[in-house]
C-alpha cells in the first residue's frame, strides 16, 4: 500500500515537471559562447592530446628561439654598430701617410681657441689640461705647464670659443720637434670647419680613452685638422714608435669599450597607476574595472632587470545572496471567546474576542539579491625584464610573480525587498568569496621614453593571471580571475 | 534541460552554472553520441553526470544543513497524503512550487530523489554515483519523499483554509 503510494507520489512529481520550462538568463548564453570559442581554439588538433604536447612544446621552443635569435642578433649589431661607428669615426693611421705638420699647425690653431681662464683653472673641472713632459699624469697649473714645456694639451668639446691662446700654440710649435714618424694622425670622415671641429669630434666619449693614455705614462696631444684629429707625443718622439703607440692607442681604446660595455648596476624607481579589467570568462564579475597605483624600485644591469616594489588596488565584485523565505499567503480573523455583559435593558451583549492567524507557504521561496561590493589588495611583484633602449625611446618586457594579500573587504548586506511579514528563513552568499592570499603571474610590457636622463615616461599594457585558487568559495563555472590593465607611470633614475 | 538543472540545484544561479558546464560536455563530446537511444537521454545523462560531478565537489557547502531537513523530515510524522488519490489535476500545487520544494531540499536528498524518480535509477546505480550506501540511498530518498509529501499537505491544507474563509 505505501509502496503504491510512493510509486503515486513519484508520477505526481513526474508530472508535475514534465514540461517544466523556465527561461535561463540572457547572459548566459553570451558565457557559454565565450566558452566554447575559447576552448575550441585548445582543442584543434595542433594544441589536442599527446600530438599537441609536441606542438605545445615545439611552439614554444619556436617563439622562444626565434625571440631569443632576434634579441641577441639586434644586441649584436647594435654593439657591432656602435663599434664600427666609432672606429669609423676615428680611425688611427700611420703619420708617414699624412701631411702632419700642417695638420698639427690647424690643430695647434684649435688648441689656441680655448679660453684662456680656463687654461689658468687647471682643476679636473677646466676644459683644457696642461701635463708635464718631464713628470705625465701630473697635473700643473696652466703657468707652469707654459713655462714647462714640451707639454701635451686635451681639450673637451665645450670649449670652442674665440678666446685664442697664442701663447699654448706658439709655445706648442716652437717645443714641437716637428715629428714625421712618431705622430698619430685620427681621421674623422665626416667633415668640419673652423671651430666646429672640436664639437662633435673632440667630445668627452672621443676623448676619453685618450685622456687614459694621457693620465698614465704616454700623454698624447690632440688637436683636429679639417677632417682630422691628431695625436701626438709630444715628449716622446724619440721614445716610442707611431707602431706602439697604435698598438697603446687600440688597447686604450679597447679597454674604454670594454669599460662601456661592462655592467653597472642602475637604480631607478617608480610610481604608476594603471586601469585594469577583469577578464573572468563568466559569473558577475565579467568586465569589472579596477585601478591600480604601485611604487616600485628596479635594479638594472645591462638590460636585464629586477623590479619589485607594492601595489594596492581595490576590485569590485558582486555580493550575491540566496535567500530563502516563505511568503505571507494571507490572514484571517480567529474568533477565540465570546463574552457576555447583561444590560438590564437589552439583555445580554456579547463581546467577541480574535487574534489573527497568519498563513504563510509552505514552501521556502528563493530570491537571488545582489549589491556590489569590494576587496582592496596589496600586491607585491617580483619581475625580471628585458629594457631595450634607442635613444630616448625603449621597450621593456617584464613578467614574475605577484603576491596578493587582501587588506580589507566591504562587502555589505544586500537589503531584500521582501514583505515586511515574509519571513526569511536562511540567506547563503552564492557568490565567489576571495582568499586572503593568492598569487598571480604577470606579463607586462612598457613603452618608455626619457623626458630627461633623469626621469621616464613609461606605459604599456599588461595580463596578470591568478595561478593558485584565489577563492575560498567558487561558483562552478567561474574561471581563475584574469587581469588585463594599461600602466602608466614615471620612473626616476638615480 | 534548464528544468533539468534547475532540479539538480539548489538556486537559479547553480543552474545556470549546471547548464553552462552540461552544453559545454555535450559540444565538446557531439562525437561519442552514434545515434543509439535518444539524444535527448543522451543529453539528460550528460546533465546528470555534471550534476553529480557538481555534487562531489560541492557537498561541503550545502545551502541548507542536514540538521535543518531533519527538522523538516526526520523527526515529523508523515502525515497522510489523502490528497494524492485525488488525481494530479486536482491538487492545488503549481510545477513551479514543486520545482521550489525539491530545490530545497538538502543536495543529497535532492540528488538521490532526481536520479531515481526522474532518471530512473536503482538505490544500487545511486550508491555507486555518490558514493554512499545502497541503505543510505533509500532512507535519503524516504526522507526527501517524507519532506515533499508533507510540504503539499501543508500547502492544500492552508488552499483549504482560505478557500473555506473566503467561502464564509
Amino acid at each position: 500500500m505505501r509502496g503504491d503510494e510512493n510509486k503515486i507520489f513519484d508520477e505526481f512529481l513526474r508530472s508535475s515537471l514534465a514540461n517544466y520550462q523556465v527561461p535561463p538568463s540572457p547572459g548566459l548564453w553570451s558565457a557559454l559562447k565565450f566558452k566554447l570559442f575559447s576552448r575550441s581554439l585548445l582543442n584543434t588538433p595542433f594544441f589536442n592530446g599527446s600530438a599537441g604536447l609536441i606542438g605545445s612544446i615545439s611552439t614554444a621552443i619556436l617563439v622562444t628561439g626565434l625571440t631569443s635569435w632576434y634579441m641577441v642578433g639586434k644586441v649584436d649589431n647594435r654593439i657591432a654598430a656602435r663599434d664600427t661607428a666609432t672606429h669609423k669615426q676615428i680611425s688611427v693611421v700611420q703619420a708617414d701617410t699624412f701631411q702632419t705638420n700642417s695638420a698639427i699647425k690647424e690643430g695647434i690653431e684649435i688648441a689656441s681657441t680655448l679660453k684662456t681662464d680656463e687654461i689658468k683653472t687647471n682643476s679636473n673641472k677646466s676644459t683644457i689640461e696642461l701635463r708635464s713632459s718631464k713628470a705625465p699624469g701630473i697635473k700643473h697649473n696652466a703657468a707652469d705647464n707654459l713655462n714647462n714645456t714640451p707639454t701635451s694639451a686635451i681639450a673637451s668639446s665645450t670649449q670652442t670659443k674665440n678666446h685664442k691662446k697664442e701663447t699654448v700654440a706658439r709655445e706648442l710649435v716652437k717645443n714641437d720637434p716637428k715629428p714625421t714618424k712618431n705622430q698619430l694622425v685620427i681621421s674623422s670622415k665626416e667633415k668640419r670647419t673652423g671651430s666646429s671641429l672640436t664639437q662633435p669630434l673632440i667630445n668627452k666619449q672621443n676623448l676619453e680613452p685618450l685622456m687614459s693614455m694621457s693620465g698614465r705614462s704616454y700623454p698624447i696631444f690632440l688637436a683636429s685638422a679639417n677632417d682630422q684629429m691628431i695625436a701626438v707625443n709630444p715628449f716622446g718622439w724619440n721614445s716610442l714608435s707611431s707602431d706602439e703607440i697604435l698598438d697603446i692607442l687600440k688597447k686604450d681604446l679597447r679597454s674604454h669599450y670594454d669599460y662601456a660595455r661592462s655592467p653597472k648596476l642602475e637604480w631607478s624607481a617608480g610610481i604608476a597607476a594603471s586601469p585594469e579589467w577583469l577578464l573572468t570568462n563568466s559569473g558577475n564579475d565579467f568586465g569589472k574595472k579596477n585601478m591600480l597605483t604601485s611604487v616600485f624600485v628596479r635594479a638594472k644591469r645591462q638590460h636585464f632587470f629586477l623590479e619589485t616594489g607594492i601595489s594596492v588596488y581595490t576590485e569590485k565584485t558582486s555580493n550575491t545572496q540566496n535567500v530563502n523565505y516563505l511568503p505571507l499567503l494571507g490572514s484571517y480573523q480567529n474568533l477565540d471567546s465570546v463574552t457576555f455583559v447583561y444590560d438590564p435593558q437589552g439583555g445580554p451583549q456579547p463581546t467577541y474576542y480574535y487574534h489573527e492567524i497568519k498563513i504563510y507557504d509552505s514552501i521556502i521561496h528563493m530570491a537571488e539579491v545582489s549589491q556590489n561590493a569590494s576587496c582592496t589588495f596589496a600586491g607585491i611583484p617580483v619581475l625580471v625584464g628585458y629594457s631595450y633602449d634607442f635613444g630616448r625611446h625603449g621597450f621593456t618586457f617584464k613578467t614574475g610573480p605577484v603576491f596578493s594579500y587582501m587588506i580589507s573587504k566591504n562587502l555589505p548586506s544586500p537589503e531584500f525587498s521582501l514583505l515586511n511579514e515574509d519571513k526569511i528563513i536562511t540567506s547563503v552568499n552564492t557568490s565567489n568569496v576571495r582568499n586572503k592570499m593568492n598569487l598571480q603571474w604577470k606579463f607586462e610590457m612598457n613603452y618608455q621614453y626619457a623626458l630627461s636622463s633623469r626621469v621616464t615616461l613609461l606605459f604599456g599594457p599588461y595580463y596578470t593571471a591568478t595561478i593558485s585558487q584565489p577563492y575560498e568559495r567558487k561558483k562552478l563555472n567561474s574561471g581563475l580571475p584574469a587581469y588585463f590593465g594599461t600602466k602608466a607611470g614615471l620612473m626616476w633614475n638615480f | 534541460m534548464f528544468g533539468v538543472c534547475l532540479r539538480y540545484a539548489a538556486t537559479k544561479v547553480e543552474a545556470e552554472d549546471l547548464l553552462q558546464e552540461g552544453f559545454l560536455k555535450v559540444f565538446t563530446h557531439i562525437k561519442s553520441y552514434r545515434g543509439q537511444g535518444s539524444f535527448e537521454g543522451w543529453m539528460r545523462r550528460i546533465f546528470a553526470n555534471t550534476a553529480i560531478n557538481h555534487f562531489h565537489s560541492t557537498s561541503k557547502h550545502q545551502i541548507i544543513s542536514v540538521e535543518n531537513i531533519e527538522t523538516y523530515a526526520g523527526d515529523i510524522e508523515e502525515e497522510p497524503a489523502d490528497w494524492l488519490h485525488e488525481g494530479p489535476d486536482n491538487i492545488p500545487v503549481t510545477p513551479d512550487k514543486v520545482m521550489k520544494l525539491i530545490q530545497v531540499l538538502p543536495e543529497g536528498y535532492r540528488m538521490v530523489l532526481n536520479l531515481y524518480v526522474f532518471e530512473g535509477c536503482t538505490h544500487r546505480e545511486i550508491g555507486e554515483m555518490l558514493q554512499i550506501s545502497e541503505n543510505t540511498s533509500k532512507s535519503q530518498l524516504s526522507k526527501a519523499r517524507r519532506y515533499l509529501k508533507n510540504q503539499i499537505s501543508n500547502i492544500v491544507e492552508n488552499e483549504l483554509k482560505l478557500v473555506e474563509h473566503h467561502e464564509r
